[in-house]
């Protein structure tokens, strides 16, 4: 039995169920799973075996979260059977957001730009008149005079956005955003009378950057995890929305 | 024995409790008070879990939140076909939490990578807080039976957030036999704990 070719990805199973794969392997490992039954068998009996250890390292949960949970499902939309089975969203929360307009925390937000800018604009030379462009519209956008900046934090990614109605532009800048799930990718919307494609966040290392033309009227930008490529309309939730 | 342990992962947090998989069902067409019910059978070793790979207790708190509030977005999915309920909402838990660690780890804190080293020790200070007591004297027995290679390295997976190549590195153990480890620790638990798939 061991000696098939793949018995080397059936040794995976253990890590598999343990999460202790990378993307990638758990990508390939998944694809395999479909089509060996003995795989499946053993990962479930696995799945109920951790389950036993999940049940011995319970913990008394903090007293307000059970109200607080209770509260968020409220305004949480139930998708349909049989959606999106592999893929497990990213953290999301409520954002927080702290306006910091003309502030002096304004200059913290100005560096961190720059930072990101400036790594990204090292690690891409190939594409860095795009980059040098960006840089000008980040330029632009805070020389006017309406730029508002921006943080909101979800989980451990940070988005520091910087829009301008002037310039009809939002500038999104994204730290610690993890790489999207296998097959899929971020993509981020205007929303305000209607739901507008606004083009795909790409993390390097965790950091990306989007430049938003033509806010129009929208009172908000959404980012949701689409099919690799992106689509027309969202077809999930929002993992993060943050408000103009 | 067989009867004993089937009824428990039947029954999720303890024996007499609503079965989590039917409170699933029932979560996935709408229903409020299941979900009520769920988040009180759950939420004790969702809590834990992720409390021991998160660390933070306020950010463990934070994903604790997360992850109830995934299970009542995507309940819709689950089937008892797919297995018992309690494992299957464990298994959305333990990733979301494991995500939410890696990318804490790659944005920043390697540092902390060493204190880590120590997850797959301190199995006392873990059960100290076990309120299924029935439940924390038959893993513990059943850990034993495993090796102390073995058991390290499923615990240093599942408790510490490790993926195999980390806990080969932290073991300076090649790659191939730490699958192989955390795969027969597994098998040996299931067998000892009468786990039916």
């Amino acid at each position: 039995m061991n000696t098939r070719p793949d018995a080397e990805i059936h040794a995976l199973t253990g890590a598999y169920v343990l999460d202790a794969l990378s993307d990638q392997e758990r990508a390939a490992f998944e694809e395999h799973l479909g089509a060996c039954e003995t795989c499946a068998v053993e990962v479930s009996e696995f799945r109920e075996t951790t389950a036993r250890l999940a049940l011995a390292a319970s913990a008394q949960p903090p007293a307000g979260l059970r109200d607080a949970v209770l509260a968020r499902i409220a305004d949480v939309r139930q998708e349909g059977p049989g959606t999106g089975e592999n893929v497990v969203p990213l953290p999301r929360s409520r954002a927080r957001r702290w306006p910091l307009r003309l502030s002096v925390a304004a200059a913290a937000v100005l560096l961190l730009v720059s930072t990101t800018l400036g790594v990204l604009l090292a690690r891409e030379r190939q594409n860095s008149d795009d980059l040098q462009q960006q840089a000008q519209a980040v330029a632009a956008v805070l020389r006017s005079g309406d730029a508002d900046i921006s943080t909101s934090v979800s989980g451990d990614t940070r988005m520091t956005m910087v829009s301008s109605r002037d310039q009809d532009l939002v500038l999104l800048l994204a730290d610690a955003l993890p790489p999207a799930p296998s097959g899929h990718d971020y993509q981020a919307w205007t929303i305000g009378d209607g739901v507008r494609a606004a083009g795909l966040l790409v993390p390097r290392d965790g950091r990306a950057f989007l430049a938003v033309h033509g806010i129009d009227t929208a009172t908000e930008i959404g980012i949701t995890v689409e099919p690799a490529g992106g689509s027309e309309r969202p077809t999930t939730d929002p993992i993060m929305q943050l408000e103009l | 024995m067989g009867d004993r342990a089937r009824r428990t992962h039947g029954t999720g947090a303890g024996a007499g409790g609503p079965d989590v998989g039917e409170l699933l069902v029932r979560v996935g067409r709408g229903d409020e008070a299941a979900f009520e019910q769920l988040y009180d059978v759950l939420s004790k070793p969702l809590y834990g879990v992720v409390r021991r790979l998160v660390r933070d207790p306020g950010q463990s708190e934070e994903v604790t939140q997360e992850v109830m509030v995934e299970l009542w977005r995507c309940a819709g999915r689950y089937s008892p076909d797919r297995g018992s309920g309690l494992a299957w909402a464990m298994t959305v838990a333990h990733r979301r939490a494991v995500d939410r660690v890696r990318s804490a780890q790659a944005s920043a804190d390697r540092e902390d990578y060493v204190g880590r080293r120590d997850v797959a020790r301190p199995f006392d200070e873990v059960t100290e807080q076990v309120t299924s007591r029935l439940e924390q004297e038959q893993v513990r027995r059943c850990l034993r039976t495993l090796t102390e290679a073995q058991r390290e390295s499923v615990l240093l997976a599942y408790y510490g957030g490790r993926t195999y190549r980390e806990v080969g590195e932290l073991l300076a153990t090649p790659l191939g036999t730490i699958k192989t480890r955390m795969r027969d620790g597994l098998i040996r638990l299931r067998d000892c704990l009468g786990v039916a798939g």
